[in-house]
């Protein structure tokens, strides 16, 4: 038996008794059940025969990496709940036909789905739609988002998906009226829609949709060029929880008075950066909602809260979420908010102006239910904020204080010792934060995002007090910490293992040996490291090797970087989907490598680099034209390159930024 | 069900035994409420009315031995009793299945055959604890599990980065510009370090190009010693204080050559043993969402594949014809920027990176 165990007390001998012999394929699925963390199913599927089917008979939901690979995994997976396929921007009408397609063998893997995510196939039209909704009886949710070529064609392939409750089509920019007709039309059981950025949709299709779809619950038009008569239309949607109407600049109050004592079960508006929206107008959505609403979202558009607003704010007993983003307020107004508004979990505070201590006090007190509080540029807060935060908000798990410097060591003493629950906090631009500081911080152990950028006066020891004690840590911002050095790298490295998502830029002192610490995380997917001088290429390779699950890589200004490091990426870093290596001292045969062998690479930023010549570019591109979705480049190379390149990148839904900016070497 | 509808129905039996009989044959009295606590025990009593005396023992399931049943009893003991914390159960918990792996099996499949669903939660909960972190391999020995996966469903994930023959050949051509380097550093390692600065990039980045297209290096270093000579020169000027600085540190210097050795190693062996890092490498992603990679080898149909080689052929010709110039153009950024000519250095040869770190120094002290 193991070596580690104790020995059992009786010896009743089996000889060398198998897991499989002892377990049945019920317990081990139960035990399978259990393991959550990828790496773990990852070495279960390894381990035998039995384990890898049992694998694949227990997934229910998967993310494709990497289109090659589809066919593959379809053949494996056949219990197929959702699938995940943003990530595979080359997904098409080909592919989709093939693995979406009706198998000789009668049972599809595809009569079991669903939830499909397709967002970003730029290369989806209505002949690979109308295969997925064919083979999809069970489809109940699909994304598309983003997938800009979609247009009513495959609006029209779409309408016959009749099982369709949720829809998102966000930015689907070739999208009209006849479109959304065809779909409401079909689509009777649609409950959730999302039209953001459609903008080709006028009111005439809000209309139509408003009177077919009488299920919707949810209705996202933010940012489309509606006018009051699309509200007029939404009032009679009987059912709708939610309605964001974000950025819309041709509604105004006339147009929320539709929405007054209609929708009875409305949960949460968002009325947020809608120009011509002002109190009165938001006075008559609250009117005939008080005890519905939730979810209040009015951020910039109103620019004070006066008092008729904050007495219909009495009203709204059951609000949870209120969102006041860019707004002047005084002690009053949010003393009011405070007092009333009794079950509050998020407030939005951010950029407002006149957001005292004295206000922060009068709006916790008693909100022992509070979550999220963003206080993002909220600079006059001090402290006794803090110290008042402390005191009432003890589930706090969510506080961001960007850019209040006045706060210091005491604060965050009080936060940490008495909101162990945090999760997310942004110190982002707090010079107040030290090292002591920190180590009070490292209280709170559930931590999973930090947030230290341009905190200049913490150094490796704040961050080792950090990294021993928030263990579950998966985002950490240390964007221009000075201070910041290896060593606290090497206290990250062995403390956060968990890490995804880590941001060194500008800072100076650390070199390869740092890195050879973070190349430890094999869990980081997202590495930004601009202007580190200090480390070169073999800094570079140990990241490459080391972090399996590297995806997106900044190394912007690293002029220490040359060509060894990026054939180390091209060789090992086959996940990577991001790059930046403008100002790069890499040359032509650096580039062509990584870009040849980088099979996942979507976006690349190339700006500057001094010693790649034409050719160099032109090869590097041309071998990579069929999977790059964005690229950047210096505008001197938009007559250089052959037009038959950029016909070509073009044409593979490649989008180009030209910029006008002069090599300068800082 | 059960339970307290049992103690409600029969108060007057409260101390009433139940028979229970294992595969073995023994036979053994159990408390009524401890045994209750199992459903499938508690099923039988129930439905046939056995257990009420040694002569009709309900017999347990195949899977419960009695050193197995004597555990489960302990357990049934512990919960059944009203009133406990679930502090106090939740510790009692942990402490129940701190047993040896094979035990902690026996008593899952023993807790399933008698229907007992907290104990099977705990303990499948406890193999997964034990399995999380360990490699397929000591999973496969912690559990006494065949090792019968072929290559093929081992390997799967990775066959189209392994198999570009230009990496391998890449790679191979590294590991003898390597061994040529130490060898060759062997030989003069008394001798003056500036014939050292002399070596890096130019011949080795057209070496890896030449030979990515299938023609060796051989000769070509004689054929751009004077070219290096010329760029030497230039760079000299720049580079002046960071060779002393280099001659001090030379023991250093080889060591870190040493260590590189194995670092390109690594990459060396990865075409042929590639399974381990890459394969990790491709499932990592992502929480819960996993991936493999496919088949489909590069997706390069043969036609293409030779159009590429061409393409890099050519690519290597134009850049040898026109690398006089450019690095002219390299070394004139060099005057501002002194890492420019190190940056250069297209080959793995690892002496460099300790010149980086070197020449970082004097940068930062300016």
């Amino acid at each position: 038996m193991t070596i580690t165990m104790k020995k059992p007390k009786s010896t009743i001998f089996i000889p060398s008794p198998s897991l499989l012999t002892v377990l049945t394929e019920d317990l081990l699925l139960r035990v399978l059940d259990n393991l959550i963390d990828s790496s773990h199913r990852k070495a279960w599927r390894l381990v035998c025969k039995c384990f890898l089917r049992l694998e694949s008979l227990h997934r229910k939901a998967l993310r494709v990496f990497r289109h090659d690979s589809l066919p593959n995994l379809l053949r494996r997976y056949r219990l197929l709940e959702l699938l995940d396929l943003s990530v595979c921007p080359r997904v098409d009408d080909g592919t989709i036909a093939f693995s979406f397609g009706a198998e000789p063998g009668g049972f599809c893997w595809t009569r079991r789905l669903t939830k499909l995510v397709l967002s970003r196939a730029c290369g989806l039209r209505s002949s690979g739609l109308e295969v997925v909704v064919k083979s999809c009886p069970s489809l109940q949710e699909i994304d598309l988002s983003y997938c800009l070529g979609l247009g009513d064609r495959e609006a029209s392939a779409l309408s016959r998906a009749t099982g369709l409750r949720d829809l998102k089509l966000v930015k689907c920019l070739g999208v009209t009226d006849v479109g959304l007709a065809k779909i409401a039309i079909g689509c009777t059981k649609l409950e959730r829609l999302s039209l953001k950025w459609c903008l080709e949709i006028t009111d005439l299709g809000i209309e139509l949709l408003s009177k077919k779809s009488t299920g919707l619950r949810s209705l996202d038009i933010s940012y489309l060029k509606v006018t009051n008569n699309s509200l007029h239309s939404i009032s009679y949607l009987r059912k709708l929880e939610s309605l964001s109407v974000v950025g819309c600049s041709f509604v105004d109050d006339d147009g929320l008075l539709f929405l007054r004592n209609r929708n009875p079960h409305l949960q949460s508006i968002d009325v947020s950066r809608c120009e011509n929206v002002t109190l009165s107008g938001l006075i008559s959505v609250v009117e005939g909602h008080e005890e519905s609403l939730l979810q209040l979202g009015a951020g910039y558009c109103c620019s004070e809260f006066a008092a008729p607003f904050l007495n219909q704010l009495k009203e709204l007993r059951n609000l949870k979420s209120i969102r006041i983003d860019g707004a002047r307020v005084d002690d009053f107004s949010l003393g009011t908010i405070g007092a009333n508004c009794k079950h509050l979990v998020e407030v939005g505070l951010s950029k407002c102006a006149g957001v005292t201590d004295g206000g922060i006090a009068e709006l916790v007190v008693g909100h022992a239910n509070l979550k999220v509080l963003d206080l993002t540029c909220c600079h006059l807060i001090t402290d006794a904020s803090l110290s008042a935060i402390s005191a009432y908000c003890t589930k706090l798990v969510c506080l961001k204080l960007e850019s209040c410097d006045l706060i210091t060591q005491k604060g965050l003493e009080q936060l940490g010792s008495s909101c162990s629950l945090l999760e997310e906090l942004d110190l982002t631009d707090c010079s107040g934060v030290t090292d002591m500081g920190l180590k009070c911080l490292s209280t709170c152990s559930e931590l999973l995002y930090l947030k230290l950028g341009l905190c200049v006066n913490i150094s490796d020891k704040g961050l080792q007090h950090v990294a021993s004690k928030c263990t579950k840590l998966r985002e950490l911002d240390l964007y221009r910490c000075t201070g910041i050095g290896d060593d606290g790298l090497a206290a990250v490295s062995t403390g956060c293992k968990k890490l995804k998502k880590l941001n060194l830029s500008y800072c100076m002192e650390v070199s390869d040996r740092g890195l050879k610490y973070i190349s430890n995380l094999s869990d980081l997917q997202d590495l930004e490291m601009r202007r580190l001088l200090k480390i070169s290429s073999e800094g570079l390779m140990a990241i490459a090797v080391g972090c399996k699950s590297l995806s997106e890589l900044d190394i912007k200004r690293c002029y220490n970087i040359d060509d060894v490091g990026l054939l180390a990426l091209a060789q090992y870093a086959c996940n990577l989907r991001q790059i930046n290596l403008s100002y790069c001292p890499v040359s032509d045969a650096g580039l062509f490598m990584a870009m040849r062998n980088l099979k996942c690479l979507q976006d690349a930023k190339l700006v500057h680099l001094a010693h790649v010549s034409l050719e160099g570019y032109e090869l590097a591109l041309r071998v990579s034209c069929g999977r790059l979705k964005k690229l950047k480049l210096v505008s001197t190379l938009k007559d250089l390159l052959s037009s038959n390149l950029l016909q070509i990148l073009k044409a593979q839904g490649c989008k180009i930024r030209w910029m006008e900016k002069a090599l300068i070497l800082v | 069900m059960s339970e307290c509808e049992m103690v409600i129905i029969k108060p007057e039996v409260m101390k009433s035994y139940i028979w229970l009989q294992t595969a073995d044959g023994s036979i053994q009295q159990v408390e009524e409420e401890v045994a209750m606590f199992c459903p499938m025990i508690c099923r039988e009593i129930l439905q046939t009315g056995m257990g009420s005396s040694k002569n009709y023992a309900i017999s347990l399931p195949q899977r419960v031995n009695p050193s197995i049943l004597s555990l489960i009893l302990d357990y049934c003991r512990f919960h059944q009793v009203p009133g406990r914390s679930n502090k106090e159960r939740k510790s009692f918990d942990e402490k129940f299945i701190r047993i040896d792996t094979k035990r902690l099996c026996e008593l899952t499949s023993a807790a399933d055959s008698l229907q007992l669903k907290p104990l099977v939660d705990l303990t499948s909960r406890a193999l997964a604890r034990m399995i999380e972190g360990k490699s397929p391999e000591e999973i496969r020995e912690t559990f006494h599990l065949p090792d019968d996966l072929t290559e093929e469903e081992k390997l799967e994930p990775l066959r189209n980065t392994a198999d570009d023959p230009r990496i391998r050949l890449l790679n191979r051509l590294y590991a003898r510009k390597r061994k040529e380097l130490r060898e060759r550093e062997k030989l003069k390692n008394v001798e003056v370090e500036e014939e050292r600065v002399d070596e890096r990039s130019v011949d080795d980045l057209l070496s890896f190009i030449n030979g990515g297209v299938g023609d060796s290096k051989g000769g070509k270093t004689a054929k751009h010693k004077k070219k290096n000579r010329r760029r030497k020169d230039q760079a000299k000027g720049t580079a002046l204080n960071n060779v002393s600085k280099i001659s001090k540190k030379e023991p250093e210097y080889l060591s870190s050559e040493c260590n590189n050795g194995e670092a390109g190693n690594i990459i060396e062996s990865s075409s042929s043993k590639t399974s381990k890092v890459q394969d990790v490498a491709v499932d990592s992603l992502g929480p819960k969402v996993e991936f493999d990679d496919g088949d489909i080898d590069d997706e390069l149909d043969p036609a293409m594949k030779e159009e590429l080689d061409r393409e890099v052929e050519d690519f290597a010709r134009r850049l040898n014809s026109d690398w006089p110039e450019r690095m002219q153009e390299i070394l004139s950024l060099g005057q501002e920027r002194r890492h420019v000519p190190i940056s250069m250095n297209g080959n793995g040869s690892s002496r460099r990176y300790t010149r980086l770190e070197q020449r970082c120094t004097p940068m930062d002290a300016h």
